[in-house]
């Protein structure tokens, strides 16, 4: 190969993508070579300054992928409330240790008869656990009983 | 320094590994901000265009496929961001005409480097000499044919060549 490089072929030499043969060509081609030393003077001088990055920016860019997008937070706070809504059933859906103990507070009183009615009212599903007058149902008479129990003398 | 290449951290990005997105990070953040600084000419636009850049990285990881090289993906949104920047600053402070889609100015040796060749040969000549990028990469990033990218490159390099003396 004894003719010149086109400019493409002799920037692609300067590149490291050109082919073995062109690259052995610029070697021996004094002309060749010195349009290539050419090129690699303008890399050189074109070079910008780095632009120094702070490390905050660095750091708010690499947290990117531990921030929770918005419907992710409001995913969370849905899963919260329900949660917590599961918990105030599972305590309320509790049998008492003591027959007629609606708020489990290890005594019959004028609390637990209102607590039955609450939960009669609610339409809540309720075992014989409350069934303190022992008649096989839970209702207004187990409420009446509970209330006439917590004002007896003892 | 991960060892992993372009590609195989495109697929753990897609995959959910955050590491993935680190390594780009750790790769691309500095290239991305002088490229940014190129197009808004101001460091502090650059600095906000780099987050801007890899914030969107991190939006589209779902979807990323790297059908080219990394800095093909990249350099059109560095471009778009930074002149978005630098044309809202215009509106704040109108100057005189230009071509908004222009990268400022340069300064010093590189303005009287480029001095003569058209913006789009500029531009060429910047992405083969600055950025490292093969004809092809350009063209793409471009979204131009490889023909033009080598026209426009071959009269920017006769420019060049009678711009630098020879025994430099």
């Amino acid at each position: 190969m004894d003719e010149h490089l086109d400019l493409l072929a002799l920037d692609a030499v300067r590149a490291g993508e050109a082919p073995p043969e062109q690259r052995a060509h610029v070697d021996r081609c004094n002309q060749c070579r010195a349009t290539v030393e050419r090129f690699r003077d303008v890399v050189a001088r074109l070079a910008p300054a780095a632009v120094e990055v702070p490390a905050s920016v660095t750091r708010t860019i690499l947290s990117l992928p531990r921030s929770r997008p918005v419907w992710r937070r409001r995913l969370a706070a849905a899963a919260a409330i329900l949660i917590g809504m599961a918990a105030v059933w599972i305590a309320l859906d509790r049998r008492p240790a003591i027959r007629g103990d609606v708020d489990f507070s290890g005594r019959v009183d004028i609390v637990d008869a209102y607590g039955l009615a609450v939960r009669l009212r609610s339409g809540q599903k309720l075992d014989l656990t409350f069934d303190v007058t022992g008649d096989g149902k839970v209702d207004e008479q187990d409420v009446e009983e509970l209330a006439r129990r917590s004002v007896a003398i003892r | 320094m991960d060892p992993r290449s372009d590609a195989e951290l495109a697929r753990a990005l897609r995959d959910g590994d955050v590491s993935a997105f680190e390594a780009f990070y750790a790769r691309y953040h500095e290239w991305v901000a002088t490229l940014a600084l190129r197009y808004s000419g101001h460091r502090e636009d650059a600095l906000d265009v780099l987050q801007e850049t890899f914030a969107y990285l991190f939006r589209r990881r779902h979807d990323f496929e790297l059908r080219s090289q990394m800095k093909t993906f990249l350099y059109p949104v560095v471009k778009h961001l930074a002149l978005a920047r630098r044309q809202a600053a215009r509106r704040q402070a109108p100057l005189p005409k230009a071509d908004p889609a222009a990268p400022p100015a340069p300064a010093d040796e590189t303005a009287a480097l480029l001095t003569g060749l058209s913006e789009a040969q500029q531009e060429v000549v910047l992405m083969r000499f600055v950025d490292g990028l093969d004809l092809q990469a350009i063209a793409d990033a471009l979204d131009v044919p490889l023909g033009t990218v080598k026209s426009r490159l071959h009269s920017a390099l006769e420019l060049l060549r009678g711009k630098t003396p020879p025994n430099r």
